[in-house]
């Protein structure tokens, strides 16, 4: 275990480096001079040459990655082109919101997720069954997008509950936080909800189809004492393990709702830092967002040895 | 063998959902002749009407024929996530058969390069690299195809090292057989199954990733319809009408929801344990 957790740690530090490198040489790939882009149009030749001496573009290619390498070592990821911040201050702000966001999407995913998986399990084959088959069904085709729309078009726009976009941080207080918390977080989770659904049905349905179960039932155990203490026990495996294989992907949802419900999160800093060319940002936002990623893989492979002892790395 | 063909439900689901994909094929690529209209010109005296005689699923807000654009927008998507699931499906098989067939040390090299490219969110990875370089339609369907490929890429990899293992590829061996022949003859219509329903999963997936970019702003360019375009243009008048956003939502949803479908019927015809 402990040298598989080692060559995994090395694996990701090779990965961060290979990502850096793809982020550099991808920037620098633009056609045109990246300076004059920059600038925007029309802009006069002595502030285009002051971008260029800000971001170092007057060096050879080697140099400029050689110098971004020893940033990144020290801890110095550039400023922003716009504001002139560091980027090393701005992201990590940022973050706090994106992750705010996956952990309460997962949550309700779980919520409402598992317990709909047991309803549908218990009564295999019901009417009730094949509706909760149906509607995870749909709601797995649906786009993340359309879904936040229409939360924000019901709850918003036509019965006014909830406000429909915005952030307002836990100091200015917690009800308007988590008031404007809750239609995102549904939308980010409702895909995963459905994963859900669907995992602890299937895994619920085969547990309670083994001979154990039986055979506890025939020995005159009672059924809730057959579900509750045998079988939901060994079906929530596969439902946990898959769920935080999942987790991870919570990441690229969360880009489509941070735009909709205006949060200001990594993904909208992600997108709002392309369209105004502010690369240093692009660059920071993407490191970020690649190692946290990584470190989430990490830790659901080491958990799925926790939960399924069967499993060994070697 | 091909077994005999069954009216099971799982068949009828398949019948189904290849019927509707193909009515949206058709609509969207012979309606555009029916509606004689330009998807892009403005009607300043028609903005966000309801559907009406001339406009049957009503005008968004620059009175635009809102049909009209779901059947261009939806082209789009449609040429997107086919070409680019194609491209995945392709270049994925080429690169996981070398991996397996000619093993070892290219093999390993190769599939790092896989892990590589899946070892990052695709949206974000496509956020990056569209933004940087423009969402034209080549640009689209190559970094859309792109990041698919390490799917493909591990499936045909791990197929094709079990299949190697059998008897028959060893006797096509032993008769002489060129690798062209083993790979095409021996390998290929034993993995088939499997990655094609892993193919089915990417044009899900595709449609997905084409009209989030396009509802970020990051896609195909306006005035040009997309449905994720549309989507997110009319929602800025949400208050006023609702038939700007809820058909091409309507649209792009059922477009998905088929592709689903029908993966998950292909996967239960080629796997049956599953």
């Amino acid at each position: 275990m402990l040298s598989y957790l080692f060559r995994r740690i090395i694996t990701l530090i090779i990965l961060l480096f290979l990502v850096v490198s793809f982020v550099f040489l991808l920037i620098h790939l633009i056609p045109g001079d990246p300076a004059r882009i920059i600038a925007g149009i029309g802009a006069t030749e002595e502030a285009v040459s002051t971008i260029r001496e800000e971001m170092n573009l007057n060096q050879p290619l080697y140099i400029q990655y050689i110098d971004k390498m020893k940033g990144l070592f020290t801890g110095d990821m550039g400023r922003s082109l716009v504001t002139d911040t560091p980027v090393a201050q701005i992201v990590p702000k940022k973050f706090g919101a994106t992750l705010e966001l996956i952990i309460f999407g997962a949550i309700f995913s779980v919520i409402v997720g598992v317990p709909l998986g047991m309803i549908a399990a218990s009564k295999y084959g019901s009417i009730l069954d094949i509706i909760i088959n149906i509607i995870s069904i749909i709601f797995i085709s649906l786009p993340v997008f359309v879904v936040g729309i229409f939360l924000i078009y019901v709850f918003s726009l036509n019965y006014q509950l909830l406000p429909s976009s915005g952030y307002v941080s836990l100091n200015e207080g917690l009800l308007h936080h988590f008031k404007r918390l809750i239609l995102p977080s549904i939308t980010l989770g409702l895909g995963l909800t459905t994963i859900n659904i669907r995992m602890m049905r299937s895994s619920l349905i085969e547990e309670l189809n083994t001979d154990y179960i039986r055979t506890a039932i025939a020995k005159g155990l009672s059924s809730i004492q057959a579900y509750w203490k045998h079988a939901m026990k060994n079906s929530l495996i596969p439902v946990v393990t898959v769920f935080s294989l999942q987790i991870g992907s919570l990441f690229g949802g969360s880009v489509l709702v941070e735009h909709i419900f205006n949060w200001p999160g990594l993904s909208s800093l992600l997108i709002s830092s392309i369209n105004r060319r502010d690369y240093p940002i692009v660059e920071g936002t993407m490191i970020v967002i690649a190692l946290v990623y990584f470190i989430i893989n990490l830790f659901v492979d080491i958990l799925y040895t926790i939960l399924d002892p069967r499993v060994k790395y070697e | 063998m091909i077994s005999k063909f069954r009216l099971t439900s799982n068949n009828i689901i398949l019948i189904l959902t290849g019927l509707i994909l193909l009515c949206m094929l058709l609509t969207f690529s012979i309606g555009p002749f029916i509606i004689n209209k330009n998807p892009t010109d403005m009607d300043y005296s028609n903005m966000l009407k309801s559907p009406n005689e001339e406009y049957l699923l009503g005008t968004d807000n620059f009175g635009r024929g809102i049909l009209i654009r779901i059947m261009y927008g939806g082209r789009i998507s449609l040429i997107i996530a086919f070409s680019s699931s194609l491209f995945a499906l392709l270049v994925g098989l080429f690169f996981g058969l070398t991996a397996g067939f000619y093993g070892k040390k290219l093999g390993y090299f190769i599939m790092r390069g896989m892990d590589f490219l899946i070892s990052f969110p695709p949206i974000l990875m496509a956020i990056f690299v569209v933004g940087l370089f423009g969402g034209s339609l080549v640009n689209l369907i190559l970094v859309i195809g792109i990041l698919y490929v390490p799917r493909i890429a591990r499936l045909s990899y791990s197929q094709c090292l079990s299949i190697n293992e059998n008897e028959y590829i060893e006797a096509m061996k032993a008769l002489g057989a060129k690798d062209l022949r083993i790979i095409f003859k021996g390998i290929i219509p034993n993995l088939m199954g499997p990655v094609i329903v892993q193919t089915s999963i990417i044009f899900a997936y595709s449609l997905l990733l084409e009209s989030g970019l396009s509802f970020l702003g990051l896609g195909v360019q306006p005035p040009n319809p997309t449905l994720g375009g549309m989507i997110s243009s009319g929602r800025s008048y949400l208050h006023m009408s609702i038939h700007a956003t809820l058909w091409p939502s309507v649209f792009l949803s059922l477009l998905v929801l088929s592709a689903n479908l029908l993966s998950e019927s292909l996967r239960e015809k080629f796997d049956p344990t599953h």
